[in-house]
């Protein structure tokens, strides 16, 4: 008799780390495993190399453990960190001839935050300048980044144009 | 025939008979790689000496029930498994599973591995261990490539080359052919069950498709999707041959090598791959490409090859199953008049251009496996020793560490102890000179909570009772 489960439809496509994990030698350590969504959303190169597995096998299900691994996100070195969501049926195992090809990097996003070069003033302080120095329009804020903070220019872009974009 | 020779030879060096038959046994490793003096020199140190199996099992498997086992006592006795029943064989799967929930049997160690490897197949019991072996979730026993020499080099002498081959699979899953011994036995193993398959049952036929079978509906919070990985998930036994011959196949390269990874490709369902393969090396060799016998076995694949309806009306998501993930990888008819056309130009231009070879595949493997073998045998010996004075270092540790954490545990209580006790006579002989603060302390107390008598449940036996003897004393107060 054919069964059929009624229920939300998963969102995930793979198996669970620990369940990868639990099949390979010595916890799959060395290994690279990749989240298929991140593989689905990101045009960039998205993995972990494990270095430290430990499932807990006294749950039923092998939901539960902690995993660490060297994480690589959009082709950007990160460190080695805990991995999250081992537990979501989303984990795709690398074949180890595959590995060398899968793991170069091509591609590496560089995250840019835009600024605005002028800010309104605070509500009552415009209504202020504005009465008293007969301006047609509420006066705006021109805004002057820190130079002499460190690295602040390489991830800090100020927008050209006078217009006011927004608050980052 | 020079294998066969070397058999007297060898079986002497074993107490109990290996074959059935010395006609039909071969051997490939010497009788020198199971290290069997420094295996048995083991049981001679105070830890092991002292342990009776039949006792001790019984002992482990009571602690790992109560949720008191630890490795060490898996350790001394996964190296004590001799004269094993069938009952033991029960209690030494329960321990293991119960082992595994502990927090060391998330990567169960070499020595324990080894040990049951070796026990199990001195006991005879390899039916048993290759289940366990297969079944990595319950068990854990990935087996490290001197336990899976010893294990595939057993099935061998047996001429056992389908369970020989199992081992090899377990190999190819781990992707990892790194040591040579390993891998030459597995080339072995795997080209023999190539030439001598044994009968296998035939999967059940589906049901009818005219048939139509009331649905059971269950539900579920999320219906997980069936995915099939090719790999951990493969289900057909043909799919593991075929991609371990592949595998091996592209390690051991030339014309052997060719082969082996055409008729593997061939087995795991893989005809373009194979086609594309085939044309890449056409396009670089100049000699011969691949032998007679691979050729005539890939056609007759490719012609038994089960296609899938390209327009199948697709499956509803609750109703997938893994079955339809791997059938969805089949190809379709026209596919397969796609592939079989380029089959016949390419087995045209090998047989035009004399791009086949005529030799046997089979003695070719045989002979290379046992003129390299020999050659690597040594360093896996020597490290096969370290390791066995190696494990007994650690068992003497762990035991030593426990003794400590034991000694220690028990100071520690009998200090608590005396601390009970010396506050007591403290509190007795210094009782009239705080007897206010005592007796303060006693009304500031909490009241210890008394739980409600719970009402007993009578039965209708004892209903009746009662109603008769009211009725009785009714009688008496009236009279």
């Amino acid at each position: 008799m054919p069964v059929r489960f009624v229920g939300k439809k998963s969102f995930f496509r793979g198996n669970t780390l620990f369940w990868l994990a639990a099949n390979l030698r010595n916890n799959g350590v060395g290994r690279v495993v990749v989240r298929t969504r991140e593989e689905r959303e990101y045009p960039e190169k998205c993995y972990y190399v494990l270095t430290n597995v430990k499932p807990d096998f006294s749950e039923p299900n092998l939901l539960k453990g902690e995993v660490w691994g060297e994480r690589i996100f959009r082709g950007k070195k990160c460190g080695i960190q805990k991995v999250e969501k081992p537990h979501q049926k989303d984990w795709k195992l690398i074949p180890k001839e595959e590995e060398a090809e899968f793991c170069q990097i091509t591609d590496v996003f560089e995250e840019t935050k835009y600024v605005p070069k002028l800010i309104p003033f605070p509500p009552l302080m415009g209504v202020i300048l504005q009465a008293r120095n007969n301006l047609p329009q509420k006066p705006l804020l021109k805004i002057n980044l820190p130079e002499d903070a460190e690295g602040f220019e390489e991830d800090y872009v100020q927008d050209e144009g006078d217009n006011v974009i927004g608050i980052v | 025939m020079s294998t066969l020779c070397r058999l007297c030879a060898h079986v002497k060096q074993f107490s109990r008979p290996i074959c059935a038959s010395k006609d039909v046994c071969r051997t490939l490793l010497s009788g020198a790689y199971r290290c069997h003096d420094a295996w048995m020199n083991r049981l001679q140190s105070p830890i092991l000496s002292k342990v009776a199996f039949n006792e001790f099992i019984l002992d482990v498997y009571n602690k790992f029930e109560k949720g008191k086992g630890n490795i060490l006592d898996l350790d001394i006795l996964a190296n004590k498994i001799e004269n094993v029943h069938d009952k033991e064989v029960e209690f030494m799967d329960r321990i293991l599973q119960q082992f595994r929930e502990t927090p060391d049997g998330s990567q169960v160690s070499r020595s324990i591995i080894h040990g049951i490897v070796r026990g199990y197949i001195d006991s005879n019991l390899t039916d048993s261990l290759l289940p366990m072996i297969k079944d990595k979730i319950t068990y854990g026993l990935h087996l490290d490539f001197l336990s899976a020499n010893i294990l595939m080099d057993h099935f061998i002498k047996k001429e056992m080359y389908h369970e020989a081959s199992q081992v090899a699979y377990d190999m190819m899953l781990q992707e990892d052919f790194s040591n040579q011994v390993t891998y030459l036995l597995s080339l072995y193993s795997t080209t023999k069950l190539l030439y001598h398959p044994i009968e296998q049952e035939s999967p059940n036929q589906e049901a009818e498709e005219g048939e139509e079978e009331e649905e059971e509906w269950e539900a579920v919070k999320v219906i997980d999707y069936p995915f099939y990985d090719d790999h951990f998930s493969i289900q057909s036994e043909r799919f593991l041959h075929g991609k371990t011959l592949y595998m091996l196949g592209k390690k051991l390269g030339g014309v052997d090598g060719r082969s082996l990874q055409l008729v593997g490709l061939g087995m795991y369902d893989k005809f373009p791959q194979a086609l594309k393969l085939l044309q890449d090396w056409m396009s670089v060799s100049d000699g011969t490409i691949v032998v007679q016998d691979v050729v005539t076995r890939f056609d007759e694949l490719l012609q038994k090859a089960l296609t899938r309806d390209s327009e199948e009306p697709e499956k509803d998501f609750g109703l997938l199953r893994i079955e339809d993930e791997i059938h969805k990888l089949k190809l379709t008819q026209t596919e397969k008049e796609h592939c079989i056309k380029d089959w016949q130009g390419i087995k045209e231009r090998l047989q035009s251009e004399n791009k086949i070879s005529s030799d046997d595949l089979e003695t070719n493997i045989s002979d290379y496996v046992n003129s390299e073998i020999s050659q690597y045998e040594q360093s896996d010996i020597t490290e096969l020793k370290s390791l066995i004075e190696s494990w007994e270092t650690r068992r003497q540790n762990w035991l030593d560490q426990q003794m400590k954490d034991f000694i220690k545990q028990q100071k520690m209580d009998e200090i608590q102890e005396k601390i009970i006790e010396l506050e007591e006579k403290e509190e007795l002989l210094s009782y009239y000179t705080y007897e206010n603060e005592i007796k303060l302390a006693g009304l500031r107390a909490p009241i210890p909570h008394k739980e409600p008598k719970k009402k007993k449940v009578l039965d209708e036996d004892e209903i009746e009772e009662r109603k008769l003897a009211d009725q009785k004393k009714r009688k008496i107060k009236k009279k």
